[in-house]
Order: structure tokens, then C-alpha cells, then sequence
């Protein structure tokens, strides 16, 4: 069945174009440490890369490092323990 | 945190002094104002699919918080190039500028169309560049809609809340903002208008027609100004 959604996109672009797809949108989520205290919910893309879909954690100043803005990717696995 | 950008620094500048026998300039120079840019599809409460390019407002309302609370930051300049989004997420982010304390000024370069209209008017100081265009039209709602008189009153208290903000901070009266949100003929299958440049600011959204140097002689008197005045936290 189709999913049902109710949204108001105020956009000049139409939305066929901009939801195209979205029910079949399937991301591969993973939550890992960064750094200690940062938690990042990522994409894994693939062994030891991953990229950062949101920051969770409440200190504001970890939202200014442009190493974590959303859709950065994250190289190496050496400061980062998963689960 | 820190260091592994510092170590990622020296390790850059002594690549550079190897491979390129030059020493490269300052990686970090701490600015005083932060740039904030807004491009693509403001993204609210639903994942949008890849392909569009998305401004994410769970992360610009936590950096409008740090820019907001950080001595080190005087000033803000917000960069719009947007095509529009969630009515929502785009109110919240112009809501947050518009009550900081700290000075903010914004360029429209490209598009600001739709949502992107009240980011654009929620600094203290707006331009747009000669060639940049705002679209203004009615908010429409996507999905299954009960075909009720109710879901049009809806509508309405959804657009009022757009028209309320645009209007209360620029100089566009609401009667003369529903008016360019309505007129018909200017835009290819839709209603509302388009406003180039000049437009934008003869119509009172915009304060102002410039770029890069006026806007950042703009947030340096706004600076100096609010320097006496400014909140200590």
C-alpha cells in the first residue's frame, strides 16, 4: 500500500520531482562515537567510511566543526568505536 | 577533537613543503563573523530523497545557537540560495535569526523563492544581488487531503503565518504581500510573481540591491553599532 503523507512544501519546485522516490529511500543507519562524547547518526558507506547524516549531541559548538556537517564523510575508523 | 585537526594540519603543510617545495598559507584564520549558508531544499520533518541538495535544519538551529553564545563571534551573514522547503523547518530557522542578539545580514544570490522569502527578511539588514529572484506564491498542501471548507481555513492559518513574519520584518504591507502572492500571469502555470533584483527591494521586502562588499561593510557598522549594546553572557 501506498504510504499516505501530509506536508506542506513551500517550494518552487514541483513534488514529483522533489519526493521522487521517497518511499523506497532505504539508508543503511548506523549511530557511533566520535571523539568521546559526540554521537553521529551515519551512512555507512562502506568498511571504515561512513558519512555523517546527523550530529546528536546537545554542546552547540560541535555543530560549528564543518568536519560534521551533514553528508561529510568520515574516512578512517580509528577514533571511532561503533555498535 | 582538536587534535586530530591540528595533526591534520601539519601533516597537510608538511606535504605541501614537500611536494610543492612552498609553505602554504594559514589554514585557520579565525574570523570574527560566520557565514551561513542556505542552499537547496530547506529539509524539515521528512528525510528527502538524495538527489536534492538540502539545508538541514536540526543542524543550522544548534550552529545559530553556538554562533548566538560565542564571544569570539561578532556577526553573522547568511547566504541564501534556495529554492524553498519545509514551511516549518524554514520558519524556525528565520524565527532563531531573527531573535538573536548578535547582527545579521543576508545576501539572496541566484534564488530565495518561497520559504526562502522570510529567512531572507529575518536578519537585521537584507540584500540581494541585481540578478537574483524571489518567487512568492501560495503555500500548497501535498498528500491526501479531505476535501473539506475546514482544510482551505487550514491553508489559510498556514499562509498567515508566511505573511505574518514577511510582513512584520520588512517594509511590504500584508495587503500589497497577499497581492504578489496571488496575481496571475506571471508565472507558467502557477499563481504568485516573481521579483528580479531591484524588484524585490521597490516592493519593500528587500532593504537593499548589492553583493559581498556592501553586505560586509553593512555587518561591520551593524557591528560597531551593537558593540556598546551587546548582551553579555
Amino acid at each position: 500500500m501506498k504510504k499516505v503523507y501530509i506536508i506542506i512544501n513551500y517550494s518552487i519546485y514541483p513534488k514529483e520531482f522533489v519526493f521522487e522516490g521517497w518511499d523506497n529511500i532505504s539508508f543503511d543507519y548506523k549511530i557511533i562515537n566520535y571523539n568521546k562524547d559526540v554521537k553521529l547518526i551515519v551512512e555507512k558507506i562502506d568498511a571504515g567510511s561512513y558519512r555523517v547524516m546527523q550530529v546528536l549531541t546537545t554542546d552547540p559548538r560541535v555543530y560549528l566543526n564543518s568536519n560534521l556537517n551533514p553528508g561529510k564523510l568520515i574516512k578512517t575508523d580509528l577514533h571511532i568505536s561503533g555498535k | 577533537m582538536e587534535k586530530i585537526q591540528e595533526n591534520d594540519q601539519e601533516n597537510l603543510s608538511l606535504k605541501t613543503i614537500k611536494d610543492m617545495g612552498q609553505n602554504n598559507i594559514a589554514l585557520n584564520p579565525k574570523s570574527d563573523i560566520h557565514s551561513l549558508i542556505i542552499i537547496g531544499q530547506i529539509e524539515g520533518h521528512i528525510v528527502l530523497p538524495p538527489k536534492n541538495k538540502t539545508t538541514k535544519y536540526e543542524h543550522i538551529i544548534p550552529q545559530l545557537i553556538a554562533i548566538e553564545e560565542n564571544p569570539d563571534i561578532k556577526g553573522l551573514i547568511v547566504i541564501l540560495n534556495t529554492v524553498g522547503g519545509d514551511i516549518e523547518a524554514g520558519l524556525a530557522i528565520a524565527e532563531m535569526i531573527n531573535s538573536m542578539n548578535k547582527p545579521a545580514v543576508s545576501i539572496v544570490l541566484g534564488g530565495g523563492h518561497s520559504i526562502g522569502v522570510p529567512v531572507a527578511v529575518a536578519t537585521d539588514y537584507s540584500f540581494i544581488v541585481e540578478s537574483a529572484s524571489m518567487t512568492i506564491h501560495p503555500i500548497r498542501l501535498t498528500g491526501m487531503v479531505i476535501g473539506v471548507p475546514q482544510t482551505y481555513e487550514y491553508l489559510d492559518k498556514m499562509q498567515d503565518r508566511v505573511v505574518g513574519f514577511v510582513t512584520k520584518n520588512s517594509n511590504i504591507s500584508e495587503e500589497d504581500f497577499r497581492s504578489l502572492m496571488f496575481k496571475t500571469g506571471n508565472l507558467v502555470m502557477d499563481v504568485g510573481t516573481v521579483l528580479i533584483g531591484q524588484d524585490a527591494v521597490d516592493n519593500g521586502i528587500i532593504n537593499e540591491v548589492g553583493g559581498l562588499f556592501p553586505a560586509i561593510k553593512k555587518l561591520r557598522d551593524l557591528i560597531n553599532k551593537n558593540e556598546k549594546g551587546v548582551y553579555n553572557y
